[in-house]
């Protein structure tokens, strides 16, 4: 067992994963207090926590006042990280899991199994908070448990989202115990039904806004595909990334592994590219305003920059290019899934708030009749929105740094052994 | 029904006029009343008549009668009275409106008009806000209307957006009362007795609610018009159609064939607002 492939703290740290309980049995020479790479992470995201606190603190006293959030744009922020968090969470594990059980990748991308489950449930975390608060009466969540609505596709959402968190939680914690051989094809079977429930969890959150009678631009089946398609971009994007930052070692192995990744975040790019190009020509090419007004609004509407330069530029066309470099490195892969990952919220905010903000040339009459807070076809998210989607970041990142250093879900040194008997 | 066919099954209003003297180029009350064919106090108020029907309907039991509204646009003038009479009923704070009157002008001057489009709760008899409501806190109650139930809705807003004539609004519990009125004691309009007043319980839905703190329902909450349903049940018109001036708004029982609102809704030129979408409104428009 080598320490070569732990991770950048690890480098630091040098925690012996074999042996640990005789040294620390053993006297050891006392040492000055060193501020280790775990030291910073820590007190940054106890930082941003803190600062993330005060919108939390807002959010309880003064309800949803100080958002943006009204009746004609009554959805903004949150819900656009919300849906963006799902497609990181599921898809990742989704990618990963197909490319296991399904495409038969090495095995050596088994290893980072722990890391990617806590990845998971850390952006789960950060999702839940984010739909939770956004909720006008945040802890009657639970009466969708008692009255449920069968026919509302948010109540599928909603239970699918649990249960996918019951599937991910018993993964982590099988990591996490001792292992015995019963685990393995418990861990097959989870893995294996994590799939059919990631799909069906990303295209119901697609259908909670298909569905929708009063926004004509969501309306249809459009929004369930492309939010499966989104899934699997920003889910490669993040396996990919996780994998060459966690995973990175000096092998062929690991270099090899990481250019399949990165041809595989590129044949998802393109097509998530083709389908963007297409979607839009069909849309705009008739013209109807009900349906085009949105997309217009995303194009060339205020927030224009958020399409051209975020999400087609820094997302989509500079990822491509160091894709198809020629001399590709795992840094470079990794830079490129990177900038996709954090660019690719572009798209489910371009999503989410357009279509609403739409009304304002669909039906300004009707905006215009009555003046009052919350009245308003606008929206940019105030201080207390990004306060409040900070903290749940931070709560996130903390989920992680406390399941990566203090519980050790690290990738696996070896191959499992579930995954070598194979 | 005898006020009805005495003002519009005459022959038209300006021909009749005419005919009539007239004192120094102005048009005299009396050839206005002969016009119309009544004379003195004889015509009843549309709001007697339709008082009638809702007291006939009251009789019957709720799952026997479907409410219904008719808004003449010919009649409104865009006082937006109505708009206001539900204000002071429901209470409703800022930013929350249930009857919009949407103005709009047509034409390039010198041939422009004004239009006036009330705009409450079409109350849908297949409402497209219902079946997304994740915990069944919206739904049509067994007379048709759809009414909330405020202790159940979690504020997902799913219903605001799933309305596709942006009917709802959401109560995010803003207040008229802030720090920056004058406190004025024993004045109405000062801080102290207005926010007494805003935050003393109106009675949607025969509830009283509070608004003494700022998370209690409905604040959270999505709101929609009910029909002042409250007050139908203890035999009182909607506060709009009291206070329309223009006797523009007109409401019943649908399922009444003797009641004046089944007379308006039969009409050639009532329609509804976006039949495409086959969500059947109980409001209807007499264009």
């Amino acid at each position: 067992m080598t320490e070569k492939n732990l991770t950048p703290e690890n480098e630091q740290e040098k925690v012996p994963v074999e042996g640990a309980q005789e040294q620390a049995a053993s006297p050891a020479p006392r040492k000055s207090f060193q501020i280790t790479t775990n030291h910073i992470l820590w007190g940054a995201g106890i930082l941003v926590f803190l600062i993330g606190s005060i919108g939390l603190f807002q959010r309880f006293t003064e309800g949803l006042r100080p958002t943006s959030l009204g009746s004609y744009v009554p959805w903004g922020l949150w819900v656009a990280a919300y849906e963006y968090l799902v497609w990181l969470e599921v898809g990742s594990l989704l990618v990963f899991t197909s490319l296991l059980y399904v495409f038969k990748w090495p095995k050596a991308l088994a290893r980072m199994a722990p890391t990617l489950y806590l990845t998971a449930l850390a952006i789960l975390s950060m999702a839940l908070i984010l739909i939770g608060l956004d909720l006008g009466h945040p802890f009657r969540f639970w009466h969708v448990l008692v009255w449920p609505q069968w026919g509302s596709m948010l109540t599928w959402m909603i239970i699918a989202h649990m249960v996918y968190m019951l599937v991910l939680l018993g993964k982590l914690a099988l990591e996490l115990l001792p292992y015995r051989p019963v685990f393995r094809p418990i861990s097959k079977w989870l893995s294996i039904i994590s799939m059919p429930m990631g799909i069906a969890l990303v295209v119901i959150a697609g259908s909670v806004f298909g569905v929708v009678m009063g926004r004509p631009s969501w309306q249809g089946s459009g929004l369930p595909v492309l939010f499966l398609v989104s899934a699997l971009v920003a889910g490669t994007g993040l396996l990919t990334f996780l994998y060459i930052w966690f995973m990175r070692d000096n092998s062929q192995e690991y270099v090899e592994l990481a250019r399949r990744l990165g041809k595989l975040l590129l044949a998802f790019l393109v097509i998530n590219l083709m389908v963007t190009v297409l979607s839009s020509f069909v849309i705009l090419y008739p013209g109807v305003p009900a349906q085009s007004t949105a997309l217009q609004l995303t194009l060339f509407g205020p927030y224009w920059w958020l399409f051209w330069i975020f999400y087609l530029g820094l997302g989509v066309i500079v990822p491509i290019i160091l894709l198809m470099t020629q001399t590709q490195t795992a840094r470079r892969i990794g830079l490129a899934a990177g900038l996709l990952i954090t660019t690719f919220f572009a798209v489910a905010l371009n999503i989410v708030i357009p279509t609403q903000m739409a009304i304002n040339s669909v039906e300004r009459d009707l905006v215009t009749a009555y003046q009052g807070p919350g009245l308003r076809a606008e929206y940019f998210p105030t201080a207390n929105e990004w306060l409040v989607t900070l903290f749940a970041l931070a709560f996130g990142f903390l989920v992680f740094l406390f399941g990566f250093t203090v519980l050790r879900l690290r990738p696996h040194v070896e191959v499992p052994a579930e995954e070598a008997a194979k | 029904m005898n006020q009805t066919k005495s003002t519009e099954s005459q022959e038209p209003l300006s021909a009749a006029v005419a005919e009539q003297p007239q004192v120094s180029g102005f048009v005299s009350l009396e050839s206005i009343a002969a016009a119309l064919n009544v004379s003195g106090l004889e015509p009843r108020d549309v709001l007697a008549r339709m008082h009638e029907d809702l007291q006939r309907a009251l009789q019957k039991p709720p799952a026997e009668r479907r409410w219904a509204m008719v808004i003449d646009l010919r009649k409104c003038v865009g006082c937006h009275a109505c708009t206001i009479a539900c204000i002071a009923e429901n209470k409703l704070p800022p930013g929350v409106v249930y009857r919009p009157v949407v103005e709009q002008e047509r034409g390039i001057y010198p041939n422009v008009r004004r239009v006036f489009v009330p705009r409450p709760c079409l109350q849908c008899d297949e409402p497209s806000c219902v079946p997304v409501c994740p915990v069944n806190a919206t739904y049509k109650n067994e007379e048709g209307v759809t009414v909330m139930d405020y202790d159940r809705c979690i504020g997902c807003r799913y219903c605001l957006n799933a309305c596709p004539y942006n009917s709802r609004t959401a109560d995010f519990g803003h207040t008229y009362v802030n720090k920056n009125l004058p406190i004025m004691d024993g004045v109405l309009v000062g801080r102290n007795e207005a926010d007494d007043y805003e935050r003393a319980a109106n009675y949607e839905y025969g509830e009283a609610r509070k608004r003494t703190n700022g998370y209690d329902s409905p604040i959270g909450n999505a709101r929609k018009c009910h029909f002042c349903l409250h007050r139908v049940y203890e035999g009182e018109l909607p506060a709009c159609t009291t206070t329309c001036i223009g006797r523009a708004t007109y409401f019943g029982d649908m399922n009444d064939p003797d009641s004046l609102i089944v007379e308006l809704i039969n009409q050639p030129n009532a329609i509804r607002l976006r039949e495409e979408l086959g969500t059947k409104p109980k409001v209807y428009y007499l264009v």
